[in-house]
């Protein structure tokens, strides 16, 4: 009998549909060339009775990578999924509440004049040598312009995945993991199963080998990726890997969420994320082609369900009346391990944050990455990355929570709900030391010393400065000489911001337009 | 450049318009490219390099002849006539077009009435004095028809381009003597290397899709940006 440590993985089974499991189903495929013979072949059984989460419909730039790596077409996936074009967040109401019913607003965009780690302009900005009288986004990007005029990031003659300014999607969830499964399993060679996951069984050595299902038998498998959402079926349920909760750091822990069609067929398509902050929480608004889709995430300590579904609603506006709302409890937090001896979850069933940045598909993204890299070639050698894993994981996750965190800590805002989460022990000391050194001096390279960095240090001066952060740099004011070079970036932007007004069409007019005729391939 | 103004001909509002003689193409003029359909590439591309430019209003690309190398110079105008042996057919038909209606199939003739061309004292009158449509503006009219149904073919064959992935983009660097080098962008050929390395099974299809003469036609055309060059160096 052959050691089991040594036996080459060939078969790898997918617990779970959904985003995470689809895509991860994909991604393998893809790698292994699943639809050749003698390759990995990736398996996902998918419950037809389990609901998925039915959210979660922001990504980041990096899923236009993956698409074209796919093998997806944009325009299939534009047409598929009712999505549109995210050129950011724009965070409404956050650095401080409404003043007389005026509400304040900053954006964090995709894409600036230059990167800030070549040169960067915000210390110009900030002793007032360029830019005076503009706040932080306007000086160095074009983007907070087109987004204030709804206009797309590219046009009907741009080639697939490619634009004038950096983009990410909004997209509908349920929609997406239907091209995504009918794109793994008629092009990718990844094998279907619809049926229940009745019972998980593992070896003598505590590894996953099989499990029963239903309607379709016994499955066994050589590697298991839970992606059965919060339920945990395989690293909770089965391996007992606990739950870490951060309901310590981060406070909300309800949503309820309500779709919103629009008013019109002309009704503006919203060019990014709004993100509208509320008395014990705040209002995700994301514009999809057909529909928004809106949520009230928020504390449970701090509010009642009754009174968050009403806030909802009052935010909606009066066509709420004849619309339905869902309630969801997020399970705040992450597994200690993300990946067991055979086993990797990937998605809710690993881990969960407030959707604050639209981290969670990046996440799903980020680990069927990593999984397909690195996947072991036996038992054996899975140990070695299973603690790479892990390791990269924890980082990532840790840094998306400090990350959410300073928009709370930042904030002028003094309800209770705010005000208890700006309450220092719940804050993590990383953050507390970072803003301590960014008090007087500039963000830099430096700050970000792990390659895996879910943010980058742009990213950080988007929030910061927009959260309107006191930063003091004038014991060093002489340090920046390079006044010339920095008036000719804010002269770009302001030539250019111009410019791509009067090139631009609305986000509606070109999705009409990639309806009617598509995109081009080149 | 004043805006198109398009318009279906009827008796009522054009009885007394007439259609000025056009032997120079005036309309050309600041035009460095014109429209092409797959019938003419033979004829044409002797004389023009025949490329593929991008329609800004849908994405989709379009067969056009290139007439000139910097943008609106066209190298064969001329007040006295045309020089060049060839005139693309879209040339000729100005300032007629056709529009098609969605639901009926129905063919309306329609044109440019912005146009120069059009006025009420000099060239040939579009209707008689009973109203009734000259036989003239009827035969052009069919001859609008049929360009229409070769433009639709034409969208055809840049389909089949588009599915062997047989076009990429080219910009043209044209350095002349005692002139500044500079980019000609926005340009699509069809790439030699790809046609070449095709499977067997995939050019048997282009043959038999009529597609290998064309395509032939628009690599021989590549030897007219020479021909375009010297034309630029003699003006």
């Amino acid at each position: 009998m052959k050691n089991k440590q040594t036996k080459p993985v060939k078969q790898v089974i997918i617990v779970g549909g959904g985003t995470a499991g689809w895509l991860t189903a994909a991604t393998l495929a893809k790698k292994f060339n699943s639809s050749v013979d003698n390759t990995i072949q990736v398996t996902l059984i998918e419950s037809p009775d389990i609901p998925t989460i039915g959210v979660g419909e922001g990504t980041w730039p990096t899923m236009r990578k993956t698409l074209a790596k796919l093998g997806i077409s944009e325009t299939d996936f534009l047409n598929r999924c009712n999505a549109s074009f995210k050129q950011g967040t724009k965070f409404v109401n956050w650095k401080e509440a409404p003043q007389q019913g005026n509400n304040n607003h900053y954006y964090h965009l995709f894409t600036s004049i230059n990167d800030p780690l070549a040169f960067n302009l915000a210390p110009y900005w900030q002793l007032g040598k360029i830019g005076q009288g503009h706040n932080y986004a306007e000086t160095v990007s074009m983007q907070g312009a087109l987004c204030d005029l709804a206009l797309a990031p590219k046009a009907i003659n741009h080639k697939e995945f490619e634009g004038m300014q950096n983009y990410a999607y909004h997209l509908d969830a349920g929609l997406f993991t239907d091209l995504l499964r009918e794109h793994a399993t008629e092009n990718l060679g990844v094998k279907h199963i619809s049926a229940n996951v009745s019972q998980v069984n593992t070896d003598d050595d505590g590894y996953i080998e099989s499990v029963n299902t239903d309607t379709f038998g016994i499955q066994s498998g050589d590697f298991f990726v839970d992606c059965s959402g919060f339920k945990s079926l395989l690293i909770g349920e089965t391996l007992g890997i606990k739950f870490k909760s951060i309901s310590d750091t981060l406070l909300t822990d309800h949503a309820v969420t309500i779709q919103v069609p629009y008013e019109t067929e002309e009704t503006a398509i919203a060019s990014c994320t709004i993100s509208t902050a509320q008395e014990a929480g705040w209002i995700w608004d994301i514009g999809l082609k057909n529909r928004r889709g809106t949520g009230y995430v928020y504390s449970s300590a701090h509010t009642s369900h009754e009174k968050a579904e009403q806030v909802l609603r009052d935010y909606i506006g009066p066509q709420t009346n004849k619309l339905e709302a869902r309630l969801i409890k997020m399970n705040v937090g992450y597994r200690e391990k993300f990946w067991h001896k055979n086993c990797f979850a990937i998605g809710l069933s690993a881990a969960f944050v407030e959707p604050l940045e639209a981290s969670a598909i990046f996440l799903i993204e980020s680990s069927a990455n990593m999984l397909a890299e690195l996947f072991p070639y036996n038992r054996h050698s899975m140990k070695v990355v299973e603690d790479k894993v892990n390791k990269s994981f924890k980082f990532r996750w840790d840094k998306t929570i400090e990350f959410i965190k300073m928009h709370y800590f930042l904030s002028n805002r003094d309800e209770p709900f705010w005000r208890d989460n700006k309450g220092i022990n719940t804050v993590p000391n990383t953050l507390l030391t970072s803003l301590e050194h960014w008090q007087y001096q500039v963000v830099t390279g430096y700050d970000f010393d792990n390659v895996y960095e879910p943010f980058p240090l742009d990213s950080y001066q988007y929030v910061l400065y927009g959260m309107g952060f006191e930063q003091t740099l004038s014991f060093n004011e002489n340090a920046y000489t390079m006044q010339d070079q920095a008036e000719q970036l804010f002269c770009q932007v302001q030539t250019a911001t111009e410019h791509l007004k009067q090139q631009l069409p609305s986000n509606r007019a070109l999705l009409d337009k990639i309806a009617q005729f598509g995109l081009q391939k080149l | 450049m004043n805006v198109a103004n398009i318009q279906a001909i009827n008796s009522s509002s054009h009885g007394k318009i007439k259609i000025k003689e056009n032997p120079s193409f005036q309309q050309s003029k600041d035009k460095h490219f014109s429209p092409l359909v797959v019938k003419e590439f033979a004829s044409a591309c002797q004389q023009f390099p025949i490329v593929f430019i991008k329609d800004l209003d849908t994405g989709q690309f379009n067969a056009v002849a290139l007439l000139g190398l910097k943008p609106d110079e066209n190298l064969f105008y001329d007040e006295k006539g045309w020089q060049g042996h060839y005139v693309p057919q879209a040339l000729k038909l100005y300032p007629f077009l056709v529009h098609q209606e969605k639901d009926n199939n129905q063919a309306i003739l329609c044109f440019d009435e912005s146009s120069p061309l059009v006025n009420e004292t000099e060239g040939s009158a579009l209707f008689d004095n009973k109203g009734v449509q000259q036989p003239w503006l009827t035969t052009k009219g069919e001859s609008v028809v049929d360009y229409l149904e070769h433009t639709q073919l034409t969208q055809e064959f840049i389909k089949i381009l588009l599915e062997h992935k047989l076009l990429s983009p080219q910009s043209l660097n044209i350095k002349l003597a005692n002139q500044d080098e500079y980019t000609l962008n926005g340009l699509y050929v069809i790439d030699e290397k790809i046609l070449h390395e095709l499977s067997d099974e995939a050019f048997v299809s282009l043959r038999k899709s009529s597609a290998l003469a064309p395509i032939y036609s628009v690599l021989i055309s590549m030897k007219s940006i020479g021909f375009l060059a010297n034309k630029k160096i003699l003006k």
